[in-house]
């Protein structure tokens, strides 16, 4: 018989829990298994030839010495790869765009630095850099476009794009230019949202073989998308589906990077195709920052139409959105529909005015980096607040209570709130932070000639987009469902399936809370399978901070099928009616038996797999799939606000407190949810504070490697004091709204408030990110300057 | 990136190491930390065709302290050179200077002879070694020579290493007369590097300044030692010393580096708020 604990707290609600992650154990041990640890036997190795211009036609492309080179297997290049160099497709288009060729290697000519000419396999990694640099290519170097601001004036770079332009994009609503002239006040100024290379600590990295007894081809590739990634590339090489399995290992980090189509995935598979050998290609850190793809790179010119006492009426936005040499996955949709969706952030508006300009230059593509839009939103809501407040001598708390949205649901641009402790969080961290005891710090500091600034970023962002049925209508192809399958062995041990896939969030974890609660199993029972294309039948991904909202919905509704099916299977082993049977911690009871007959779930399992006892019409076995479609997207929320002293000897900031209230309505495992919110808010702060990635004029990349390009880092981060306010989202049966990008949309507002707020002495308005010291010094003394000649 | 090929000798027999230095066509290149060899080596911007390891030499590792000088071993790393007590006793400038140095993986491996013997223009402990007036031990097949740190850098700043030496040790004076010491840096947030790191010793006698020396690094093509500060400060009442308005004098007639993070104006305004905090430091230092 069985050995359960009847009495005993074998079952308890596992959500809200901030149990340990159970994925911990091996990645502290160092027994992380990543795709750059797997050896397949007779493995070759590949190595990118990348264009050193941004602009070149290129005359020729000479292999001889390359080939030479003792241990090539062989090269690729756009003439060997024909009639196979395929196209690469974007995923996501909003309206009308011309979309360049993107061949898999470059044909005739090279559109930015890193672009990829030739793909060298060898029998070891070393030999294939060596006969790398035997290659010679000939090029006649051609100019190069780097600003997004100017891109229009400058010679075409592609034939089928006029004006370098591929396309614009347009959101209006209310009458802008007639309340413009109604408004006591108008503001224009230009922002720049600085681009950034994402910097997962796991570099991106492919394992290709092909089976040759069946055809079939596996790919290891650290991704977001499994489901998504097999598509694209079964796709674009025309190869059968179900012959392409994708199986991603442990991944160390994403960030959006790794949810794009790279010719590398491609490339990869041909040549194992080709050379009948496993082949593993693996990007160093300097060549994933001129091959994986970048994230915001706009400028943003804003006019803002106010009343005296602060009241907003309206606001124009006019997006240059820098996508780079080719039109990435979802690159059209991160500044239209993502960002100028958003770009009032949380405040009425009685009229918007919005377009965005999708820009083609010589640098790397740009695409979603963490946050994808909301940040670069976030930017524009929360300086326009700061501004106008500035600009009346208002405080700007005040201005924002004035603004800020308070009924529920509430539709701005394409989206609809349904929602969201807007003021709450407001005034949260208002209090959190102490903001008055700060404004009077603040005053006593100028008064010594000390350089203290309060920052406050309220912001809401947009997670788990669906239903599916409204993707294509912005030009999304692909679905905004989850699936999630639950297969109980004949034991009670269930095996749960996603086609989430975390790159670090803990999902092995998260979700084993949510279906040990809804089964009323012990947590560790349950364990978590994903990033297996042939184990998980279908899925889209971990993007969006939709996999809580999302995926955990899906892990909900499936654990409810299976309970609907133990109950009916207990029912017939009880004699009762199905109506009168409960099922509680464990065990299942029925209203028509004394106490004392409960069967467990365990009981149930091992009935059902023996299929002796069913109900008619049942099958035995205890395994069901349920693929959950969201009725409409959750909108998180929420308020950071930063204290900044600036030394204004050398410009180097130091950051006093920092607060962040957030509100994702239900939380899974509030301590994953804060680490979410820490890593986060550190690369906000690598966003407002450090990172930049800067082009010459002929399309070089300056500080490219991490010499030279600032990641935040332990010293730059301080104590953050967290904490969550709870509003649950209707949309979705838990409530759940998605937390993974929080930190990075709230922190560049909140952190370039402060600063500006601090140099406000000096009569500075703004300073664009990154506020390095020598930029905030400089800005200090031009400030001078100008103050000394009046 | 995937280094070239490149041989590999390791050797603990200093005479051994010497020999192999010494032969005409020999191309050798000296591995102690390999902080900044490695890096190069992977961008395949530097491709030697031999390394010849030298951590294991008994001569060049130790910190020895003699009646009138400490003798510290060209491939003591940063970290002994952080955490050795006895040495901050006598010159806490040590510690001061090692705990800004990288991080603590590269402190873990990267030596100080290793960094003299590269004379990056970032270099801080060629600064700290020249307001010593630290003697630097060079030895090859032909014998042996003292090289003062203040000789060090050419004109075309670069070292007088020859291809065939081994930096051997490093002595510094013993600190009997009670000098102060002071050290400012503002790092270069990716790198860690000085963007302007100035090291400065003084010691007074009944409230003047008898003695002074300042140098720094991060600046210019190389460390320098900054002399006509220190005739505009020698013998000054320590109280009345104006040390903001003369900060300004560390980079008169320097060319000062100029690159995408820090222009020329800032980094030389940088070079003056930290001659001016280092100064305040060390002067404070000598007021207790």
């Amino acid at each position: 018989m069985m050995n359960d604990n009847r009495n005993g707290s074998s079952h308890r609600s596992y959500i809200g829990d901030s149990i340990l992650r159970t994925e911990d154990p091996h990645f502290l041990r160092g027994e992380g298994r990543y795709v750059d640890n797997i050896k397949l036997p007779s493995m070759a190795y590949s190595a990118v030839l990348r264009s050193p211009h941004a602009h070149a036609r290129i005359v020729s492309i000479d292999l001889k010495g390359a080939l030479e080179v003792p241990g090539v297997v062989g090269i690729l290049t756009a003439a060997s790869l024909e009639p196979d160099n395929f196209l690469i497709q974007p995923n996501w288009l909003v309206g009308d765009i011309n979309v360049p060729p993107h061949y898999l290697l470059a044909r005739e000519k090279v559109n930015y630095v890193g672009d990829a000419i030739a793909f060298i396999v060898a029998d070891t990694r070393a030999i294939a850099e060596d006969a790398k640099a035997a290659i010679h290519v000939e090029y006649e170097i051609l100019a190069a476009i780097t600003d997004e601001r100017t891109a229009m004036d400058k010679s075409e770079i592609y034939a089928n794009v006029d004006d370098n332009l591929a396309g614009t994009f347009n959101l209006n609503s209310g009458d802008y230019d007639a309340i413009k002239d109604d408004a006591d006040h108008i503001l224009n100024f230009t922002l720049k949202n600085n681009r950034l290379i994402p910097n997962p600590i796991e570099p991106r990295a492919l394992v290709a073989t092909v089976d040759s007894s069946n055809d079939k081809a596996t790919l290891y590739i650290p991704t977001q998308v499994p489901h998504l990634h097999k598509r694209w590339i079964a796709e674009t090489l025309n190869w059968p589906e179900n012959k392409l399995r994708l199986i991603s290992p442990d991944v160390g980090g994403g960030f959006g990077a790794k949810m794009h189509l790279y010719v590398e995935e491609l490339l990869v598979c041909i040549a194992a195709k080709k050379f009948r050998r496993p082949i593993k290609w693996t990007e160093t850190r300097s060549e994933s920052h001129v091959s994986t793809h970048h994230g915001r790179a706009h400028t943003q010119e804003i006019e803002v139409a106010f009343n005296n006492n602060g009241l907003l009426l309206g606001m124009s936005v006019h997006i240059y959105a820098n996508l780079g040499a080719y039109i990435s996955n979802m690159a059209t949709g991160i500044p239209t529909v993502n960002c100028l969706g958003f770009a009032s952030g949380t405040y009425n508006l009685t009229a918007f005015k919005g377009r965005v300009d999708l820009l083609l230059t010589n640098t790397v593509p740009v695409d979603a980096y963490r946050g994808a839009g909301r940040p670069e939103a976030a930017f524009i809501a929360e300086r326009v607040l700061d501004r106008v407040a500035r600009y009346l001598k208002l405080d700007p708390y005040d201005v924002r209570e004035l603004n800020v949205i308070r009924e529920f649901p509430k539709k701005v641009g394409l989206s609809e709130f349904d929602s969201g402790s807007f003021s709450a969080a407001l005034k949260t961290a208002a209090e959190k932070v102490d903001y008055k005891h700060w404004r009077d710090q603040q005053a006593k500091a100028r008064s010594d000639g000390r350089l203290l600034g309060i920052g406050i970023s309220n912001y809401t962002e947009v997670c788990g987009v669906g239903p599916s049925w409204l993707m294509p209508l912005v030009g999304f192809d692909r679905g905004g469902y989850e699936s999630a399958q639950i297969r109980v062995h004949p034991d009670g041990k269930v095996t749960f399936r996603t086609g989430s896939m975390p790159q670090g969030q803990g999902h092995a974890t998260s979700y084993a809370q949510i279906v040990a609660t809804e089964l009323c199993i012990p947590f560790e029972h349950v364990e978590v399978v994903y990033g297996d294309t042939d184990v998980v039948p279908i899925g889209i991904g971990t993007y969006n901070s939709r996999s809580m909202a999302v995926g955990g919905s899906a892990a909900f509704h499936c654990a409810q099928k299976i309970v609907s099916k133990t109950k009916s299977i207990a029912a017939l082993l009880m004699k009762s009616d199905v109506a009168n049977v409960t099922y509680a911690n464990g065990f299942f009871c029925s209203s028509e038996l004394e106490p004392g007959n409960e069967i467990s779930f365990v009981e149930v399992a091992r009935v059902a797999s023996r299929g002796h006892t069913l109900p008619p019409g049942e099958s035995p076995g205890l395994e069901e799939t349920y693929i959950y479609d969201p009725t409409g997207m959750s909108s998180p929320n929420g308020c950071h606000i930063a204290v900044v002293e600036i030394d204004p000897e050398t410009g180097v900031i130091d950051i006093l407190s920092y607060v962040a209230v957030d509100d994702a309505g239900t939380l899974i495992n509030p301590m994953l949810a804060e680490g979410q919110i820490h890593g986060g808010v550190a690369q906000g702060i690598g966003q407002a504070m450090l990172e930049e990635v800067v082009y010459s004029d002929d399309g070089q990349m300056l500080a490219s490697s991490l010499l030279e390009y600032a990641l935040p880092k332990a010293t730059n981060t301080p104590m953050i004091n967290s904490s969550f306010l709870s509003t649950p989202t209707s949309t979705n049966p838990i409530g759940a709204k998605g937390i993974g990008e929080a930190g990075s949309i709230g922190a560049p507002p909140a952190l370039v408030n402060a600063a500006c707020d601090a140099l406000s002495v000096f009569g500075i308005d703004h300073i664009d990110m990154p506020l390095t010291p020598p930029r905030i010094w400089h800005a200090i003394q031009e400030a001078k300057n100008i103050g000394g000649s009046k | 990136m995937i280094p070239q090929k490149v041989n590999f000798q390791k050797t603990s027999d200093i005479n051994n190491a010497l020999e192999i230095l010494s032969q005409p066509d020999a191309k050798i290149t000296l591995l102690a930390g390999g902080h900044s060899l490695i890096p190069r080596m992977k961008l395949r911007t530097l491709t030697p065709e031999m390394l010849l390891d030298i951590t294991s030499i008994p001569e060049l590792s130790g910190i020895e302290f003699k009646q009138h000088s400490i003798r510290i071993g060209a491939t003591t790393c940063h970290s002994e050179l952080l955490q050795d007590r006895e040495l901050h006793r006598e010159w806490p400038v040590f510690r001061e200077v090692a705990k800004k140095i990288g991080d603590v993986q590269v402190r873990n491996r990267g030596t100080i002879g290793g960094s003299i013997a590269c004379s990056a223009p970032t270099n801080e402990w060629l600064a700290c070694l020249m307001v010593l007036e630290a003697k630097i031990e060079l030895r090859s097949q032909k014998g042996r020579r003292v090289v003062n740190a203040n000789e060090w850098i050419t004109n075309h700043s670069e070292n007088v290493l020859n291809s065939d030496e081994l930096i051997v040790a490093i002595e510094i004076p013993r600190n009997l007369t009670n000098i102060k010491s002071g050290y400012a840096k503002l790092s270069h947030p990716a790198s860690g590097a000085p963007i302007g790191a100035v090291v400065t010793l003084a010691s007074a006698q009944s409230g003047l300044i008898t003695f002074v020396r300042v140098a720094a690094t991060g600046i210019s093509s190389s460390p320098f030692r900054a002399t006509q500060l220190e005739a505009a400060l020698i013998d000054n009442r320590l109280t009345e010393t104006d040390v903001t308005s003369l900060a300004h004098l560390i980079s008169e007639d320097v060319i000062i580096l100029e690159d995408s993070y820090a222009n020329g104006p800032y980094r030389r305004h940088i070079a003056a708020t930290q001659t001016s905090r280092a100064l305040t430091n060390c002067f404070k230092a000598l007021e207790e």
